[in-house]
């Protein structure tokens, strides 16, 4: 039988510590197996050793992988086998995509990829994606792209990292329907990777964890928002490179929390890019604080350190030669004029309080987990004390309990005046929203949730 | 803006600046020319002449003219297909030019088509993931690179014409006669410019393929098991291909006019010979025109090589 079964899976990085030791995994054929664990506990890291594509500076230096009862050797039997038996969906999918080929050449690399069937299933319309390349791509569409191609061939072993990160509830239900069908059709054994305790426990023969901090989410507490407006857009619309906003009317007051909520493929990341400058084709009336925003080459000192943005990919967002304290650091000396010592320790204070210790401070973004590299570009946004904060999904790669961190982050600056506008599929950070913002086809429209005096005025 | 309009801007930006070095480059190799001790009028004389008869000979040869109107009188002459007469053979200058342009145009291209899959296979060996032996190659590529092209020529007729004799010595044309008729003249000339620029262009490369390999797309396709060629030329060149451009248009450009040492270390009767010999003699129609055509070369291969670079990235861009 076509089993996977890992022993004793020992990993140790440039210095010499341990970053997984003895990690044992049976994946037995047809089944779903699992793996879990708090941000930064090495559960990509089990998936890469497995596979054999440790980055540079981690090795394997211990323990043994079997397929079919025979081990597989690291090197050339590794590629083979992974050619031949594996699908693989990685994380951070619109960054693995390779930018200069249309989603029919990327999903013809494997054979029968461009199945029409196949990308139906997971809600995608072939005639509106086949042309289309990566970065006309949705965070949530890029995703589901990368997991057709893994599925193409239906793969002995699929191993999926973060499958559903960007995408909504509904799009979650179908990824989780093609992985039973898998189970159910006998096609093939599946490893998950996830911080969705719900996905998890709903799909799962076998959860692993690596030492998770328990589950269940509380939203941490945040005082009502003040009637000072921060933003004001007014008849905002987006018709370029398609028709996404027409006529989109809302504000964002000083400490309140705003989400933007809409299938995946809506134009939540373009409004957020519009917002932050850096998608310069829009209409209407943008303000912050009063005045109009300029678009980014000739937007103020000012402005581009009071509307600070966290985008959806974060590896792509930091610089890869910087160390995370240091990329905080240096938002803080250039938007705030910081001495060297005093940015380092507003960085180091900010890191600490997203959970990530100067240890993890002193590495470089390849060097960190996805829900790492996620809060290192949280705290370089909210180091320059911005009034405005757009996030782009804050919290798709994190655990219960880290979220809880960074959410309890937001309200603290929230309590200080900050106002954050999100987009996100994440229903742990729709709980602690003053506001919801619901798309529906091309327009904008408001689901007050926790302050209904304080909401309704727009629409 | 669309694709066509961003390429035609790009275009006008490359030629714009194409024209502007050309003419710079012009008057920078006149100056030089002029700056040479002694003159034409000194050579022809043997320096034997009295200052009388040397003055007049200046007068006569237009060389008393200020620098500016003569360069502006030697230009505007050009522009009209006239380049002068040789001030040593009295010859026409296009008659001794044209011959040997086309015997170093031959030697380059050959020394090119040489050097450019070296370059790429140093590159992509120089740029590997396996840091051990990606420094033994860079190391390689320094080295190569660093070797005095006389030293090159020199360990090239040991080795292939001295104790293996598979070639000859010297690489002496048949008076009037084209290189193409003698291919084995052509590869020891050809070697000696092709190796030193591969090994240049090779480790400048390596780096753009080691960027190209540690990008999130290459290391997924590894993760799917995508290896060998197909990886190579699918994920990793494509995104080399600007810099190799440039790269290769900089060798090529590079090679043409650094020809003179190895043409007269072998006697292969080229333009950088003829450059040479003129400058021995103080030919300054020679000189210049020889200047100006290597400079010429350089700024169109330059030029040529943003135009293609644009293209790509105006590809990448409206993707």
């Amino acid at each position: 039988m076509t089993d996977l079964t890992v022993r004793g899976l020992i990993v140790h990085d440039g210095r010499g510590r341990a970053v997984l030791s003895g990690i044992d995994l049976d994946v037995p054929a047809h089944s779903v197996v699992a793996v879990t664990g708090p941000s930064g506990s090495g559960k990509s890291t089990v998936l890469k050793a497995v596979l054999d594509v440790l980055p540079p500076g981690l090795r394997r230096t211990g323990g043994e992988v079997r397929w079919a009862g025979a081990p597989v050797a690291p090197g050339r039997a590794a590629v083979r086998w992974r050619r031949r038996c594996t699908g693989l969906l990685a994380q951070d999918p619109v960054s693995t995509l390779n930018p200069l080929w249309t989603v029919e050449r990327l999903l013809s690399e494997v054979e029968g990829g461009a199945d029409a069937a196949r990308l139906h299933a997971l809600d995608l319309d072939p005639a509106e994606v086949l042309q289309r390349r990566p970065h006309q791509l949705s965070g949530g569409q890029a995703q589901r792209v990368a997991l057709a191609r893994a599925t193409a061939g239906d793969p002995a072993l699929l191993l999926l990292d973060e499958p559903t990160s960007s995408l909504d509830a509904d799009t979650t239900r179908l990824v989780a329907d093609l992985v039973r069908r898998r189970r159910e059709e006998g096609l093939g054994a599946t490893l998950l990777i996830s911080h969705d305790h719900e996905f998890v426990s709903a799909l799962a023969d076998h959860v692993v964890d690596l030492g998770s901090t328990g589950s269940g989410f509380t939203p941490p507490a945040a005082p009502p928002p003040e009637d000072d407006v921060v933003l004001h857009v007014d008849a905002l619309g987006i018709a370029h490179p398609v028709p996404l906003l027409h006529d989109a009317t809302f504000e964002v007051r000083r400490g309140e929390l705003v989400v933007v909520v809409g299938p995946s493929g809506s134009g939540k990341t373009t409004l957020l890019r519009a917002l932050a400058g850096l998608h310069e084709q829009y209409t209407g009336l943008v303000e912050v604080g009063g005045t109009a925003l300029a678009p980014l080459p000739r937007r103020s000192r000012e402005h581009l350190r009071a509307v600070q943005y966290l985008p959806q990919d974060p590896f792509a967002a930091l610089n890869p030669a910087h160390r995370a304290t240091s990329a905080v650091a240096r938002a803080a000396r250039v938007l705030l004029g910081l001495s060297r010592d005093r940015a380092t320790s507003a960085a180091l204070e900010l890191l600490a309080a997203v959970r990530l210790d100067a240890a993890t401070g002193h590495r470089r973004p390849r060097q960190l987990s996805g829900g790492q590299r996620q809060r290192v570009v949280l705290a370089r946004a909210l180091v320059a004390e911005p009034r405005l904060l757009l996030a782009d999904e804050p919290t798709s790669a994190l655990d219960d309990r880290t979220a809880e961190a960074v959410l309890g982050v937001l309200a603290d600056h929230r309590a200080r005046g900050l106002a954050v506008l999100a987009a996100t599929h994440d229903p742990r950070l729709v709980r602690c929203a003053d506001r919801v913002l619901r798309w529906r086809h091309d327009a904008l429209s408001d689901e007050t949730t926790r302050h209904p005096t304080r909401g309704g005025t727009t629409r | 803006m669309s694709a066509a309009a961003s390429l035609a801007r790009a275009g006008g930006v490359v030629l714009a600046r194409a024209t502007a070095t050309a003419v710079v480059v012009s008057a920078a190799v006149f100056a030089a020319v002029s700056a040479l001790p002694s003159d034409a009028a000194d050579t022809r004389t043997g320096g034997r002449a009295s200052a009388e008869t040397l003055a007049q000979l200046r007068e006569t040869l237009g060389l008393d003219a200020p620098l500016w109107q003569r360069w502006g009188r030697w230009t505007t002459t050009i522009l009209n297909g006239d380049w002068g007469r040789s001030l040593v053979t009295d010859r026409p200058v296009v008659d001794l030019v044209a011959p040997r342009l086309q015997a170093t145009a031959v030697l380059t291209a050959v020394a090119v088509a040489l050097a450019v899959p070296l370059a790429l296979a140093l590159a992509l060996a120089a740029g590997t993931t396996r840091p051990r032996s990606a420094r033994r190659w860079a190391a390689f590529a320094t080295a190569g690179a660093a070797v005095p092209q006389t030293v090159v020529v020199a360990v090239l007729v040991v080795v292939l014409s001295g104790l293996l004799s598979w070639l000859p010595p010297l690489s002496l044309l048949p008076p009037g006669g084209s290189p193409a008729g003698r291919p084995d003249l052509l590869v020891l000339p050809a070697l000696a410019l092709a190796l030193p620029a591969a090994a240049w262009a090779g480790g400048l490369l390596g780096g753009a393929v080691a960027d190209a390999w540690s990008a999130p797309h290459v290391r997924d396709a590894v993760a799917r098991g995508v290896t060998g060629w197909r990886l190579r030329t699918r994920h990793v060149l494509p995104f080399v291909l600007s810099p190799a451009i440039r790269a290769v248009a900089v060798v090529t450009a590079g090679t043409a006019t650094s020809a003179a040492v190895v043409e007269t270390m072998l006697g292969y009767q080229g333009l950088g010979e003829l450059l040479v010999t003129a400058v021995a003699g103080r030919d300054t129609p020679v000189v210049a025109a020889v200047g100006l055509i290597g400079a010429l070369v350089v700024v169109a291969g330059t030029a040529l090589a943003d135009l293609a670079a644009a293209v790509v990235e105006v590809r990448r861009d409206h993707r």
